[in-house]
């Protein structure tokens, strides 16, 4: 069940890989088309999901739902799902971040459950 | 209230260096009223040329190029824009003139070395009348007893308007800059103002801060905030960004780490969601823009303005490096 959660996003339009990762720089799962070193991708990931969430908790102490980094090339998109664990998507520039975020928020609750 | 020059039109309060204010001020005509350390003073402003420097700190009165030179040694000036009109820049000059008693000591425009042509120094006496004069080169001058100028300004006054609520670039008028209280300027890391008499870029800033305007225009967009290395150096909307900018910066190294792991081209934006809304970082020039909305904006139409904005790809070569 949790493969087949993680297909729902790789089929959209875009979306060129999705990674369930731990802040260790642990990769759980990955269902990928493009190029990366996951382990590497995961250490600078959780970074910036501290930083992001230490950023929300400056502005009252809200929890984060998503961060979204955009560059020239690519488009990523992450989320805590459980306590150290996150997940990755990475897009191409022109993926409509609207459907991802929307199959995110959809999903989430299943996949955290299902780690 | 400034004695005798136009009141002009409010239309903003801010703290930030004296190479920020010139640097982005290319559209504005009108006064920037200076508050230092509790002393008053201002600089008046064409299209970008500053005109006359003035600055008054108890019985000393410090003006053209010593004024300039001293707030140019303030790492932070809380300063306020009030607008002229053609004719209240007309009158402010005229005005000026003849307070220096030098017609030519007021005549817009910059030295070569981007000083305006207003006289760099001169001296006020007692009845309030100014002269100059080649070779008298005073750093700084006292009032004289009725300790009025065509310059002076009543602080009371001043710190009334002061206080109002601001529409720089384009802001709505519930928009707040800068609330009083904020950090200690004195704590702030310095910026060198190097660079001041470098040409500047009017076309570029203009186009900043006219995207600028649509951004703050949006609905849902709570807040603005603009900071470089750690300092906040313009804040637009009712938030404290005094811990923010920090985070923001380490959020935004991070972020471009991600150029060494995947060949993504340069940083454009990173955007936070919380439930209470969104917080999107962009480079802005060589600073960053922050943008606060509301959970209900339009992502989309933000992305779009903010890879409009000048200077959302500073790094090209970070998306070359694996």
């Amino acid at each position: 069940m949790f493969e087949d959660i993680l297909k729902k996003f790789i089929i959209l339009d875009g979306v060129s890989s999705v990674k369930i990762i731990r802040d260790t720089g642990e990769v759980l799962n990955s269902q990928k088309t493009g190029d990366f070193d996951d382990r590497q991708l995961a250490a600078v990931i959780s970074f910036i999901l501290e930083e992001s969430k230490s950023m929300a908790s400056k502005l009252g102490k809200e929890p984060l739902s998503m961060v979204f980094i955009e560059f020239r090339d690519h488009i990523l998109l992450s989320a805590p799902l459980k306590d150290h664990i996150f997940i990755v998507l990475i897009a191409n520039p022109g993926a409509n971040i609207a459907q991802i975020n929307q199959e995110l928020k959809r999903n989430r609750d299943r996949l955290s459950q299902s780690l | 209230m400034m004695k005798n020059l136009p009141e002009g039109t409010s239309i903003g309060e801010m703290r930030a260096s004296l190479q920020w204010i010139l640097s982005h001020t290319a559209r504005f005509a009108g006064l920037v009223l200076v508050t230092i350390q509790g002393s008053h003073g201002f600089i008046l402003i064409n299209m970008g040329k500053p005109l006359l420097y003035y600055f008054r700190h108890g019985t000393t009165v410090l003006k053209g190029h010593t004024a300039y030179e001293y707030f140019r040694s303030q790492p932070f000036i809380q300063f306020e824009l009030r607008k002229y009109t053609v004719l209240e820049m007309t009158l402010a000059l005229s005005i000026a003139s003849a307070g220096e008693g030098n017609p030519g000591a007021t005549t817009p425009g910059k030295r070569s070395d981007g000083m305006p042509v207003e006289n760099a120094v001169s001296r006020e006496s007692s009845s309030g009348e100014t002269s100059s004069g080649e070779g008298e080169i005073p750093s700084t001058q006292s009032s004289g007893e009725d300790g009025n100028s065509v310059y002076e300004m009543d602080p009371t006054g001043y710190s009334e308007f002061a206080k109002e609520t601001v529409s720089y670039a384009g802001l709505s008028q519930d928009a707040i800059v800068s609330p009083e209280g904020g950090p200690d300027p004195s704590l702030f890391p310095y910026i060198s103002p190097g660079g001041i008499d470098e040409p500047q870029e009017p076309q570029k800033t203009d186009i900043g801060e006219l995207i600028l305007g649509q951004i703050l225009n949006l609905p849902g967009v709570l807040a603005v905030t603009i900071f470089r290395r750690g300092l906040n150096v313009l804040s637009i909307g009712n938030i404290n960004t005094e811990n923010l900018v920090n985070v923001a910066e380490d959020l935004i190294e991070s972020a471009k780490g991600l150029s060494f792991v995947m060949r993504t081209g340069p940083f454009i934006q990173v955007t936070l969601q919380i439930p209470a809304g969104n917080i999107l970082i962009a480079p802005y020039y060589s600073e960053y823009v922050c943008i606060l909305t509301s959970p209900g904006i339009n992502l989309g139409q933000i992305r779009k303005i903010i890879r409009e904005l000048p200077g959302v790809e500073p790094e090209e070569e970070a998306g070359d490096m694996v």
